[in-house]
């Protein structure tokens, strides 16, 4: 679609150079900073707990997930006898390849990206949801009730949590006036998560939700279903499960920046930097979350998402479109302050009538 | 609802974010190894195929059957003889003794026991056996009924030992052996048959014996079976001086003896200590054992007391019961699991209708007009003393009286050592000797049995009777040597499939209405399957099978460890598959050395070293930088 792309956007210049170079960029980037990931969700997560983490692989334990690396390719490669073999081996690969694809899209910097669709946000929405396929391959093919249930469960959650996801996600679109990841940044000479607290909040607890992690991560619960879905999957296989689920809390965390932290935008460092600092700030925050809050019951999960956050998520957009329709040009602090009241007054109205899963858990 | 998940949410990421920035704190648990107690539970079984003999006790512990084991059918000589043997005084090898029956040769089995002892017959009867206290099979369920076996042993028997054993040619000397009793008749068999020396026994009494027949009642053991064994002594070449008393050990070397050998026994009832004591009609109940035996009228009334828990204050009781005495009641001041008496002895007495009075203490006698007013005190149970029972003490207030016609006194027995003696005593009244040789002070005079122990067993006494045979004949310049062999060399027998398994046959006695009023023998010896087939329950501990299949059903084991207890051999360990790991004291932030108590800072090993061999690789815990 070399038409799609205006020529002066492409960074080195010749298309297939571009495609190439970004390719091989992306990929590395991402590897890498997914091995960086898990080393630094174990360090964090070791110091929240007051302990010290890897330590012993190389200057801090930096070379853990490389040890992680060469254990897991060594491992025995297990395929279940009663599985569906083809589908089995096809599902890391149909999770996985989404979660590169939405790389495709994010800005670095300005102009440096792979592709700049002036539908970025909507092709980012719809390729996420596509690593579920893989997960729910998996947890059929794996011929095991654990494997099973935690792919419905994966498929359950998706359902609920893409429809409040994509509608905060409008809102910023709203404020912005575009589709396009670029603009979306660029419009940003406020940080969107100021001008839409709420839809922030929404956002990150839905991704939070689609990428199941803590406290959503019932598709992996180990005390009930073991391992969830992968829970057959050995050696490379299950690896690169691994490596989707770290890479897509990157893209996760690389969507807030870009959609509500402002993207590479700051002052003082290279855009570049800054892009990556905000990255590992998300990140952090995400492991901050799993360090503290306890895994939900399915019900509770179900029940959060339709009687709490689609509501907020609904309540939130009129507003948005309220004002981008009828005040365009209120100013900014008055926004902000709105905002944040318009967030916490909902909040603590809509807990009043909402209740998670019944009485039994109301303590 | 936003109060409970609102503020929770909250106060959680801010305690999650305070302990970000605190100093994280790494315990290592220290690699030492530590001193594992046998009872530890782990995860790791392991065996040792170097210290299992395929005695199956394992297996039959196993409350979930997942150990199989399979053995071959031969059986070797081990290297360490089997417990009974070890826990006998006299070391019988009653293991071998037992595979001698199971072979149904009687006569073998009598030989390997005659190679020990002089007194088979009456230890069939009324041995104490330690060796079944130390008998593996108890283990399992109930150790081997070793005594019955022996009874069956010598009951059918044609003597053949007799033919295989020599005596030996004439020393010249002369040992003189004070009492007639085991110890004594031990002694004198030995130095007269094995070492050749002229012996001579002075017994006080008109029988030789001792307590074997002037205590234990006829019921227990028939005079027969004591006489026949002592008539074999006679016939090994020692004269028996019933009737001679002897005041004074001297004298005997005087009279040209070159050894003597003391042993008297303890036959000094020891006296109750209460007010009114010195009446007639209080016996001891040595003194009335012995005037039962010796034929005497005994005039007892209708109600006698015996004072004392022991198994003379049984024979007592039974013996009086025996005699016609309506109602027999012991008197003992503590209950019945303090009760030294034998259990069977204690069941027997309350079978046959003896009344026993626990927590009860007598405090003085008083007589009426032929009657007996014996004022009693209940008492309960305080604070442990030396020997680990609990002390009775007297309630106040809680005295009570008894009305009998007679009493005997059964509470303990010591020495009776004439003045002359002139030996150095210790507690009870005991001879004091060198506890090896069992000389005394003086030159030449060596003592043993109850007149060291105080009062004890029979097979004690046989024992301390064989430890004087030894040093007297070393004093006298001769080699010691009291062992002979009288079995053939022992061919093993097949094994298939492990001991029997089962509980022991039954032991029948006596009806009931025939123990009252005669003294024929209570209990019944075994018939040849009932020996057979107990003989088949022993583990044989002194044999090595090799096991050829030793197998652990992982998915059963519960890892409760009951093997590992069981095992006598320590062939099973149970431990734990700690990963390897490296303790370096410098990298520590907390030292669980500087955390102990300092009696408890030393570092100890970590398994028995027998053990350590055998456990997984993974369990050996690693390099310490002290
Ligand atoms: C009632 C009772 C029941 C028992 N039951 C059992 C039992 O079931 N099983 C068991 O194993 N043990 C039993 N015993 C213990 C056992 O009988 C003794 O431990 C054992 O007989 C001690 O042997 P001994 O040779 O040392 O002394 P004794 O057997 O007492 O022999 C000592 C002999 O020396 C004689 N004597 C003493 N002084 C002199 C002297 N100055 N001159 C010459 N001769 C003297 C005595 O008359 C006596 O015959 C029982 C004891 C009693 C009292
Ligand atoms: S109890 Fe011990 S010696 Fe006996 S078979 Fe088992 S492991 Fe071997
Ligand atoms: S099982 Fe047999 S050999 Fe072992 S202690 Fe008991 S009697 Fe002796």
């Amino acid at each position: 679609m070399p038409e799609l792309i205006p020529q002066e956007a492409l960074w080195p210049g010749n298309f297939w150079l571009h495609l190439l170079v970004f390719t091989v960029i992306i990929i590395t980037f991402i590897l890498l900073t997914v091995m960086f990931f898990i080393w630094f969700e174990r360090r964090l997560l070791g110091r929240i707990q007051v302990r010290l983490g890897p330590n012993r692989a190389g200057p801090f334990g930096l070379l853990q997930p490389l040890a992680d690396v060469i254990k897991v390719l060594t491992k025995e490669d297990i395929v279940p006898a009663r599985g569906d073999k083809p589908v089995f081996w096809l599902a890391p690969i149909v999770a996985f390849v989404p979660v590169l694809m939405m790389f495709a899209v994010i800005p670095f910097q300005d102009g440096a990206l792979l592709v700049d669709l002036n539908i970025g946000i909507l092709y980012i929405v719809a390729v996420s949801s596509m690593a579920s396929i893989g997960i729910f391959m998996a947890g059929w093919s794996s011929n095991n009730k654990y494997s099973l249930i935690g792919a419905m469960r994966d498929v359950a959650q998706l359902v609920s949590y893409e429809i409040p996801l994509a509608l905060s996600i409008l809102g910023v679109v709203l404020i912005a006036g575009s589709l396009s990841l670029t603009e979306i940044v660029e419009a940003q000479t406020v940080p969107f998560i100021l001008l839409q607290p709420l839809g922030f909040l929404i956002f990150f607890i839905g991704s939070l939700a689609e990428m199941n992690r803590t406290p959503f991560d019932l598709v992996e619960a180990d005390s009930e279903i073991v391992a969830g879905y992968n829970i057959e999957y050995s050696g490379m296989k299950w690896a690169t499960f691994f490596l989707m689920e770290y890479a897509e809390a990157l893209t996760i965390s690389a969507i807030i920046t870009t959609l509500f932290l402002g993207g590479w935008r700051g002052p003082l460092l290279p855009p570049f930097l800054w892009f990556i600092i905000k990255v590992v700030t998300v990140f952090s925050v995400i492991v901050w979350v799993r360090a503290t809050i306890p895994r939900l019951r399915i019900d509770q999960v179900m029940a959060f998402t339709w009687k709490f956050l689609l509501p907020l998520a609904l309540i939130n957009l009129l507003i948005t479109s309220l004002q981008v329709v009828f005040w365009p040009e209120a100013p900014v602090w008055l926004i902000v302050f709105a905002g944040l009241f318009i967030m916490i007054a909902l909040i603590l109205i809509w807990s009043k009538f909402f209740k998670l899963g019944g009485d039994r858990i109301d303590v | 609802m936003f109060k409970h998940y609102g503020n929770g949410i909250v106060k959680g990421m801010a305690l999650t974010l305070k302990h970000l920035f605190r100093q994280p704190i790494t315990t290592q648990y220290p690699e030492e190894r530590l001193t594992v107690s046998r009872r530890i539970r782990g995860n790791v079984l392991a065996w040792s195929q170097d210290n299992c003999i395929g005695c199956y006790t394992c297996a039959r512990n196993c409350p979930h059957g997942c150990i199989e084991i399979e053995t071959s059918e031969k059986g070797e000589k081990g290297l360490i003889p089997a417990p009974c043997t070890q826990d006998c005084p006299s070391h019988v090898d009653a293991a071998r003794y037992i595979r001698c029956l199971a072979q149904g040769k009687p006569d073998e089995a009598l030989a390997v026991i005659r190679e020990k002892i002089p007194f088979p017959s009456v230890c069939g009867y009324i041995c104490a056996h330690p060796c079944e206290s130390s008998c593996n099979r108890g283990l399992i369920d109930e150790p081997i009924a070793i005594r019955m076996l022996k009874r069956f042993a010598v009951d059918n028997n044609t003597g053949i030992w007799k033919q295989r054993s020599k005596t030996a040619p004439a020393s010249g000397k002369q040992v003189a052996i004070i009492g007639a009793g085991p110890a004594g008749l031990t002694a004198a068999y030995y130095l007269a048959k094995l070492c050749g020396h002229a012996v001579t026994v002075f017994e006080a009494l008109p029988q030789p014996g001792g307590m074997m027949r002037f205590g234990i009642p006829e019921y227990r053991l028939p005079d027969k079976i004591l006489s026949d064994n002592i008539s074999e002594i006679e016939n090994a070449g020692v004269k028996i001086k019933t009737d001679t008393r002897i005041d004074r050990p001297e004298s005997l070397l005087e009279e040209g003896f070159s050894a003597v050998f003391i042993a008297i026994g303890a036959h000094q009832a020891i006296e109750l200590g209460i007010e009114g004591e010195d009446n007639p009609k209080i016996l001891g109940s040595i003194d009335f054992l012995r005037e039962v035996k010796l034929g005497k009228k005994v005039g007892l009334g209708n109600r006698v007391a015996v004072i004392g828990g022991g198994n003379s204050a049984m024979d007592s009781a039974r013996t009086a019961l025996r005699l016609g005495v309506k109602e027999v009641t012991i008197i003992y001041r503590r209950t019945r699991a303090e009760m030294p008496a034998s259990p069977e002895e204690i069941e027997d007495s309350l079978d046959e209708g003896i009344k026993i009075l626990f927590l009860a203490a007598p405090t003085r006698v008083t007589s009426h007009n032929n009657e007996l007013k014996l004022e009693c005190v209940r008492m309960k149970l305080g604070k442990e003393d030396a020997s680990g029972r609990r002390r009775p003490e007297p309630i106040e207030g809680s005295e009570f009286v008894v009305e009998l016609d007679n009493i005997i006194s059964a509470i303990s027995q010591r020495p009776r050592l004439p003045d002359p003696f002139g030996l150095a005593t210790g507690r009870g009244n005991t001879i004091q000797v060198d506890p090896d040789t069992l000389a005394t002070a003086k030159e030449g005079i060596f003592a043993g049995g109850d007149a060291v122990l105080g009062p004890a067993t029979v097979i004690l006494a046989i024992a301390a009777g064989r430890q004087a045979a030894i040093s007297i004949d070393k004093y006298l310049g001769g080699s010691g040597i009291i062992d002979e062999t009288l079995a053939l060399p022992e061919e093993i027998i097949d094994r298939e499939g492990g001991p029997r398994e089962g509980w022991r046959p039954e032991t029948s006695a006596i009806p009931h209405q025939q123990r009252l009023n005669s003294f024929n023998g209570v209990e019944l010896g075994w018939d040849k399957d009932s020996a057979l087939s107990e003989t088949e329950r022993c583990l044989r501990c002194d044999l090595v099978y090799g096991v050829e299949k030793y197998q652990l059903n992982g998915g059963a084991c519960i890892y409760c460890g009951l093997c590992v207890e069981a095992c006598p051999f320590d062939a099973l360990f149970m431990g734990y598959s700690y990963e390897r790991a490296t303790y370096r004291l410098s990298e520590q932030i907390l030292s669980k050395e500087e955390l102990l108590t300092p009696d408890r800072r030393k570092p100890s090993g970590y398994a028995r070293p027998e053990v350590e061999k055998t456990l997984p690789k993974q369990t050996l815990l690693i390099d310490r930088d002290l």
